[in-house]
């Protein structure tokens, strides 16, 4: 069965303005629902969740004509997402598209992961939105901005430290390590000065994404820097090629994850192909970055919350699930539905 | 002056109706507290309580100073309450509280500490506010507190059988009484567990107060800054990066959803009534000051059981009011509520009728039938006076008459009106109106929110100020066209989904100084009708606008790629106005069609805005409507000077003109 099935593949391009006449409006429903776990055949624990919505007492509220701040905040808030969403897999296209893809991304607000480019290539302005990943595992920081550096496990961590001169570190440091839930694993990526850590399920690991972000997001409110919960001081973001829409990025933001790497489903949706015109590509890509942040807000709307990170972020108790073994609802904190 | 028990008694009786026998309770504060902690808690026996002095006494070795003493006789469904004076610093308390409620539930013991501190005392229980009052002997007791909190409960989300669950909730020298549902609670817990807290009762109101004490007795920060946290305000300005920075960090703080709050605090140097309403104002909350002492209540009834004349005024949308004894009004919760308060505690020159109904001592039915039984005899004007909170009046009367009342009228006066005339004088509260066809509301004072929803015919008048959501979903029919007229002031949502028919709104408080007269996201979705709103409106107050840091960058992003100058770019990060509608006269057609995507959909259309005097139009439309306000309230110099001198801000659908201008009629 595919990730991608054909309806989630049509929503994409029709947000993106590749297909249907009405670029970046998601429909407008009602209540049922053809998706899985219950009609369609579930792929993820992701379409075992269900969002436990609005009631009375608590009102939806309607993100086309009252305020619901879909932004989100890096590194000690130095870094204000418009969105939940930050741009991955550039490394892999046209060369000629990266920049004006990049630049999309910068105007609407939206993070970039970019792998094996340099500082200098980048606008100094761009720059700060983009999160460069140094090629070779040494713990210094590309100037400008926010700097990734990928982790595989505890001992390639402590080998980094040994060859590293950490006393220069100005706080904007992200560390992309696999979908694992090792607490001392991270406890010490936290003590070695990392603000940001990418959960990223293609890097391996032996938890599945969803397990591994929620126990994350426990074991830093667990451990403390200077005092206070270390999750209210340390940004954490999920990262998979099968992350395919804003209800994704909803649910896993539920699970712990202040934002979303998107990888592949962006050039699903534009139906990126090396031939199609920059500019068709950057416009594509904005119309679906204004659509998915329109489906968040609904979303949002849909379950009474006007404010993603503080209501939305780790807010398990906004989710439930269905037809998932007790252990695994228990590791992610979710209730079962009807409780 | 300390205030008895009984006055908190009667003014949350004057709302029964709101609550249920499903749980109520009082907290007492005083500056001059306990010279010990006095740990409050709820056990189903004797040895149950002892149990607990033991698990306490373990944990604080030497400092439970006696056993505990049963509150009270009568007990809540096998439930009662003990007492425990503890000696302890109050950080080991807190933390043996922590622990001692965990083992309790793990244990399955049904019993749980529920207030620990010198200068807050909490009775609540299972019964209606009296039935609690009476239980605890408080009657007796003579307990006279620097702070009263009151509650009555109508339970949601959790059971109501158990005292546990009733308000108000305490945690060290705070105590609250809440009213809403708020959707940040996961949130708010995981931040409340990762700090150590260990034990809950599982609801909400709870969660607020943890927050509360957290922040101020362990981070040690000021109660505003706390306020201003846990409020969240929704702000159209962007806010400065240390405030930023304090939102991220106590982003676990930070409620949503629908909240009104009201607490009560002693830090053992002064006593603080701090009340607070959600950023939406989905909760009703109205706070009053008089000579002596400060009011904060879900419905102003409540204020005027304990003043008839104190100066009532309500929070803005996502504010919060604080006071203290020894300070007095901190901050208001609503800038410039002296002005505001004007035009609703202006002179009211008319006394009842010596026939008229006397409605002290009568509930909502009694008044509702004898008001329906002199109809019914053929009475054309019947006066009420005393009126105390009493809803539903002139609902479902079919007569045309004129109904005066003279007091504060309950929620949903006047709703699906027809034909009645009600004149009041004095203030109403919420929901007043919906759903009116026909018939006129004249107000002699300030309306609270959500007045005249799905309004559709008739008149509504209001000297003073309206609150949040006026005129939503307002609407017409042929010759059927409601109008709406606000002397003061309105909050945020005015005129939402607003399809038909033609609002007002003056400001004649604010005449004599520059300020907007209306709160946000005014006409949001509109589709029909007018608005007049004197004065100019921020282009970004009308509608929708995106946040403006997601305007600024996308141009920002123009600005490097060459599309856009850096000069202008820096010209129009200067407006504070970031509308489309003012984009559109700074940049070239072309970037302002490309940005207009951040602010246009097809479900969100752009509305005609023009600020102008009125013209004739304008005056045919609306000047038989403004001379009757002049004359009902002796405003009418008033609204001569805004007909001929004021400029208006206008604002209608682009669409089509459901609103055709008649000529008035003849004679």
């Amino acid at each position: 069965m595919s990730v991608w099935r054909g309806d989630i593949v049509a929503n994409l391009r029709t947000l993106a303005g590749v297909e249907g006449k009405t670029p970046s409006e998601p429909p407008i429903v009602s209540m049922g629902s053809v998706n899985p776990p219950l009609i369609e055949a579930p792929c993820f624990i992701l379409d075992h969740i269900i969002s436990d919505g609005a009631q009375v007492t608590r009102p939806s509220i309607d993100p086309y004509r009252e305020p619901t701040e879909t932004e989100v905040y890096l590194f000690g808030a130095g870094l204000r997402l418009a969105m939940p969403i930050i741009i991955s897999g550039l490394n892999d296209i046209e060369p000629k598209h990266v920049s004006p893809l990049i630049h999309s991304c910068f105007r609407m607000g939206v993070g970039v992961h970019l792998e094996g480019s340099t500082a200098e290539e980048i606008p100094v302005d761009v720059r700060r939105f983009v999160l460069l990943e140094a090629e070779h595992n040494t713990l210094r920081e590309i100037d400008g901005g926010p700097t990734i550096i990928r982790i595989d496990d505890r001992e390639a961590l402590v080998k980094l430290m040994k060859t590293s001169d950490a006393t220069h570190l100005s706080g904007q440091l992200a560390a992309r390590v696999p979908s694992t839930a090792e607490p001392a694993f991270y406890s010490s990526i936290v003590d070695a000065g990392f603000r940001v850590i990418i959960v990223d399920e293609d890097l391996g690991g032996e938890e599945p994404l969803e397990i591994a972000l929620s126990e994350v997001d426990q074991v830093l409110k667990g451990l403390k820097v200077e005092g206070t919960p270390a999750r209210y001081e340390v940004g954490l973001l999920a990262a998979a090629s099968r992350i395919r829409s804003s209800s994704d990025v909803f649910k896993l933001g539920g699970l712990g994850a202040d934002a979303c790497i998107i990888r592949d489903a962006w050039k699903i949706a534009v139906d990126y192909r090396s031939e199609i015109a920059t500019s068709l590509l950057s416009e594509r890509l904005e119309n679906l970055l204004i659509g998915m942040q329109r489906e968040i807000k609904l979303l949002m709307g849909a379950a009474g919350v006007s404010a993603f990170q503080s209501s939305i972020v780790g807010n398990r108790e906004l989710f439930r699930s269905i037809d998932l073994p007790l252990k695994l609802t228990e590791r992610l904190g979710v209730k079962p539905a009807g409780e | 002056m300390p205030i008895p028990s009984r006055i908190a008694l009667n003014a949350i009786e004057c709302v029964r109706y709101r609550g249920s026998k499903m749980g109520a309770g009082f907290a007492c504060i005083n500056l001059r507290g306990e010279p010990t902690a006095k740990v409050k808690l709820f056990t189903q026996s004797e040895n149950d309580s002892m149990l607990i002095y033991r698990m306490l006494e373990e944990r604080l070795p030497g400092r439970a100073a006696a056993k505990p003493v049963p509150e009270h006789s009568q007990d809540f469904y096998s439930i009662s309450s003990y007492t425990i004076p503890v000696d302890a610093e109050y950080e080991d308390l807190w933390r043996a509280v922590q622990e001692v409620n965990e083992a309790i539930w793990r244990d399955g013991l049904k019993g749980r500490i529920y207030s620990w501190g010198r200068h807050v005392d909490v009775f609540k229980g299972v019964g209606y506010p009296f039935d609690v009052y009476e239980i605890f002997r408080l009657g007796n007791r003579d307990l006279d507190g620097d702070l009263w909190l009151a509650h009555t409960r109508q339970p949601t989300n959790s059971p109501g059988r158990f005292p546990f669950w009733s308000h108000p909730f305490a945690s060290g020298e705070w105590a609250i009484v809440h009213n809403g549902d708020i959707s940040s609670f996961g949130s708010n817990i995981e931040l409340l567990r990762s700090i150590g807290y260990k034990s809950f009762v599982g609801t909400d109101s709870e969660v607020i107060v943890y927050l509360l004490d957290y922040l101020t007795s362990f981070q040690h920060m000021n109660v505003q800054e706390v306020a201003k946290i846990l409020c969240n305000k929704f702000t159209l300005d962007v806010p400065d990066q240390e405030f930023i920075k304090l939102l991220y960090k106590w982003r676990g703080a930070r409620l949503d959803g629908p909240f009104s709050v009201i607490a009560g605090f002693c830090d053992g140097h002064d006593v603080y009534l701090l009340a607070f309403a959600d950023r939406f104002k989905f909760r009703p909350i109205i706070v009053g000051e008089d000579e002596n002492y400060v009011y904060a209540a879900s419905e102003e009834a409540q204020i005027r059981t304990i003043s008839a004349d104190a100066r009532v005024w309500t929070i803005e949308p996502g504010d919060y009011f604080l006071a203290s004894q020894k300070h007095g009004i901190i901050y208001p919760g609503r800038t410039m509520y002296e002005k505001y308060c004007m035009l609703a505690s202006a002179t009211k020159p008319h006394s009842p009728d010596e026939e008229s109904i006397d409605a002290s001592n009568m509930n909502y039915r009694m008044l509702n039938q004898a008001i329906h039984e002199r109809i019914e005899l053929g009475y054309r004007r019947v006066d009420v006076k005393n009126v105390r909170g009493q809803r539903y009046i002139g609902v479902g009367i079919d007569k045309p008459a004129t109904l005066r009342i003279f007091g504060t009228p309950g929620n949903c006066l006047g709703n699906l009106n027809s034909c009645l005339d009600i004149e009041v004088f004095g203030n109403v509260q919420d929901d007043v109106a919906d759903v009116m066809t026909g018939g006129r509301i004249i107000v002699h004072g300030d309306a609270r929110d959500v007045l005249a929803q799905a309004f559709q015919g008739g008149a509504i008048y209001v000297r003073g100020n309206a609150g949040n959501r006026c005129g939503i979903q307002m609407r017409e029919y042929r010759d059927r066209r409601p109008f709406l007229i606000i002397g003061g002031r309105v909050d945020d949502y005015l005129a939402e989904y607003m399809a038909g028919g033609v609002i007002a709104v003056l400001g004649l408080n604010y005449l004599d100084i520059e300020t907007e007269i209306v709160g946000n996201c005014i006409a949001s979705g509109m589709v029909g009708g007018k608005i007049y709103v004197r004065g100019d409106v921020s282009s970004s107050k009308i509608g929708l606008t995106p946040p403006r840091l997601d305007v600024l960058q996308y141009l920002r992003g123009l600005v490097l790629e060459g599309r856009l100058s850096e000069g202008k770019y820096r010209e129009i990060t200067s407006i504070g106005d970031l509308s489309l509608h003012t984009l559109k006269k700074f940049l070239p057609q072309e970037i302002s069609k490309q940005v207009s995507k951040l602010y246009l959909s097809k479900y969100w259309k752009e509305l005609v805005v023009e600020t102008r005097l009125l013209n004739e139009h304008d005056l045919a439309l609306l000047q038989p409507h403004l001379q009757e306000f002049g004359k009902f309230f002796n405003l009418e110099r008033e609204v001569r000077r805004v007909i001929e001198e004021e400029h208006f801000t206008i604002i209608y659908p682009k669409t089509e003109a459901v609103t055709k201008v008649e000529e008035p009629e003849e004679g």
